[in-house]
C-alpha cells in the first residue's frame, strides 16, 4: 500500500478510536451527574445548583424540586442537597478534567486505550 | 402470590432468570454478572430463577461457595415448556441456532422475594454503581426506551425504537424496576396475557414475528395497554435513561479492572475499539463466557 495512503487511514483510525472515546467519556460523565434524592432522581446542572443556592441563600429550608421524570420531590433539607449536589458536580467535572487531559495528549489508537499496553 | 417462608422476602433486590440451552450457559452468565453487582453495587441482594437442570449444571461446574455468594436466594421453577428456537451470532463469522427457554419472565411479579426489584438480563453486565440510584424511587415502575450502540448509534433497531413507523414505543425488558404495586402486578399480568396470545398481539400491532416469544415486545404492548392505549406520560426511565448495547457481532478480548475491551464491527473489516467500564447490555453472549473467568476472578478479588 502507497505509504501515504498508509499513514492516512492509521490517522483515521486514531481519529474514530478518539471520537468514540471522548463519547464513551461524556455519557459517563453523563451518568455521574445522576443524584437520588427523596425518591426523585435529578440531574446536577450548573442551573440546578444555582437555584438551589439561592435558596439557601434566602434562608429556605425546605423547598419541592421539579426532578427529571416531572414528579414534585420534597427536599427536606436544603443546605444538605447542595453540599450533595455540589459534591457530585466536582467529583464527575474533575473526572471529566482528569480523564479528558489524559486522551488530548495520546498521540494513537494504542495510547487512546492505555488499557491495551499494560 | 407466592408465599416464602419467613425471613425468605428482603426489601429490595435483583431478580436474575437463567435456563440455560445447549450452547448457552446462562447460569455462568448469571454467576458473573450477580459477583459484579455484589463487587460494584451498594444494595446488592440477589435472587436467581432457575430449573433443576440449569441448577444441576451449575453446580456441577461451580463450588457451592462461590454459588452461595453470588447469589442470596434461589429460587426453583419449572423449565418453559413454550421454548421456541432463535439464531444467536457470535461475531459476524459465527452463527447458531438453539432453544430460547427466558419465555416466564412476566411471572416475576409473583416470584419476586424482594418489596423492590430490579429485574436484569444475565448479559446486561453491572459494571458502574448507577442502579443504586434506582432505589426507594416515587415511580412504581421504570424500564428505558433508548439504547445506544458502542459506535453511540441511537437507533439501532429503526423506527425510532418503535415496532415500525406507525406503532408503539419499544421499551427494554433488559433492565426494569417495579414495587409491588397495583400498577406493576397489571403490567405483568398484561404481559402473561400477551404471552399467551402472542400471535394475535404480533397482527394487532404488526411487529415482525422472530420466531421466539420477545420479553420487549410483550412488555411494550403490556405498557401500552396499561396506559389506556395511550403513549404518552406512560413509564419513566431508569435513573440512567438509556441502555449502551454491545450487538452480536462485537467481540469481547479482554475484561480487566473492572473494564472490557470490546471492538465492535458495523461493517464487515471494520473494526472499532470500545473500552467499557458502563453498564452494558452485551448480546453476544459466547463472548462474554469466554471471558468469565477473568469476570469472576476481578469480582471477587
Amino acid at each position: 500500500m502507497d505509504e501515504r495512503l498508509e499513514k492516512a487511514l492509521e490517522f483515521s483510525k486514531y481519529r474514530i478510536a478518539l471520537f468514540n472515546r471522548k463519547e464513551d467519556l461524556k455519557i459517563k460523565v453523563n451518568n455521574m451527574l445522576v443524584h437520588a434524592h427523596n425518591g426523585g432522581i435529578f440531574r446536577v446542572t450548573q442551573e440546578l445548583v444555582t437555584f438551589v443556592k439561592l435558596l439557601v441563600d434566602a434562608n429556605r429550608d425546605r423547598a419541592v424540586l421539579i426532578d427529571e421524570n416531572g414528579n414534585p420531590v420534597e427536599i427536606v433539607n436544603l443546605p444538605d442537597f447542595l453540599d450533595e449536589i455540589l459534591s457530585k458536580y466536582f467529583e464527575a467535572t474533575n473526572y471529566y478534567h482528569s480523564e479528558y487531559t489524559k486522551l488530548r495528549s495520546a498521540r494513537s489508537v494504542n495510547s487512546i486505550y492505555e488499557f491495551v499496553n499494560d | 402470590m407466592t408465599e416464602y417462608p419467613d425471613g425468605f422476602s428482603l426489601p429490595r433486590g435483583y431478580v436474575i432468570y437463567a435456563h440455560n440451552n445447549s450452547n448457552i450457559d446462562y447460569a455462568a452468565l448469571a454467576i458473573c454478572n450477580s459477583l459484579l453487582i455484589k463487587k460494584n453495587l451498594k444494595h446488592n441482594t440477589i435472587a436467581l430463577v432457575t430449573d433443576n437442570a440449569t441448577a444441576q449444571y451449575m453446580e456441577h461446574f461451580y463450588s457451592s461457595k462461590l454459588i452461595r455468594q453470588a447469589f442470596d436466594r434461589i429460587i426453583m421453577v419449572e423449565k418453559p415448556t413454550d421454548e421456541s428456537t432463535r439464531r444467536f451470532h457470535d461475531t459476524r463469522y459465527t452463527m447458531f441456532e438453539d432453544t430460547y427457554n427466558n419465555t416466564n419472565r412476566p411471572n416475576v411479579y409473583d416470584l419476586s422475594p424482594f418489596e423492590e426489584t430490579i429485574l436484569l438480563d444475565s448479559d446486561y453486565l453491572m459494571l458502574d454503581n448507577t442502579m443504586d440510584l434506582a432505589w426507594d424511587s416515587t415511580e412504581d415502575f421504570m424500564c428505558n426506551r433508548k439504547t445506544i450502540d458502542l459506535d453511540h448509534k441511537s437507533n439501532n433497531f429503526g423506527f425510532d425504537n418503535r415496532f415500525n413507523e406507525m406503532s408503539i414505543p419499544l421499551y427494554w425488558a433488559t433492565a426494569v424496576y417495579f414495587r409491588k404495586s397495583e400498577k406493576s402486578r397489571l403490567i405483568f399480568q398484561l404481559m402473561n396475557f400477551v404471552k399467551e396470545n402472542y400471535a394475535y398481539y404480533q397482527y394487532l400491532y404488526r411487529f415482525n414475528h422472530s420466531g421466539y416469544f420477545r420479553n420487549d415486545y410483550a412488555l411494550s404492548i403490556a405498557i401500552h395497554m396499561a396506559n389506556n392505549l395511550m403513549e404518552y406520560g406512560s413509564i419513566s426511565p431508569l435513573p440512567v435513561d438509556h441502555l449502551l448495547f454491545s450487538m452480536e457481532n462485537d467481540e469481547l478480548h479482554r475484561f480487566k479492572d473492572g473494564c472490557c475491551l470490546m471492538t465492535s464491527e458495523p461493517t464487515q473489516g471494520d473494526f472499532h475499539m470500545h473500552s467499557v467500564s458502563r453498564n452494558v447490555h452485551i448480546m453476544n453472549k459466547r463472548a462474554i463466557l469466554r471471558k468469565k473467568d477473568e469476570i469472576i476472578a476481578y469480582a471477587t478479588s
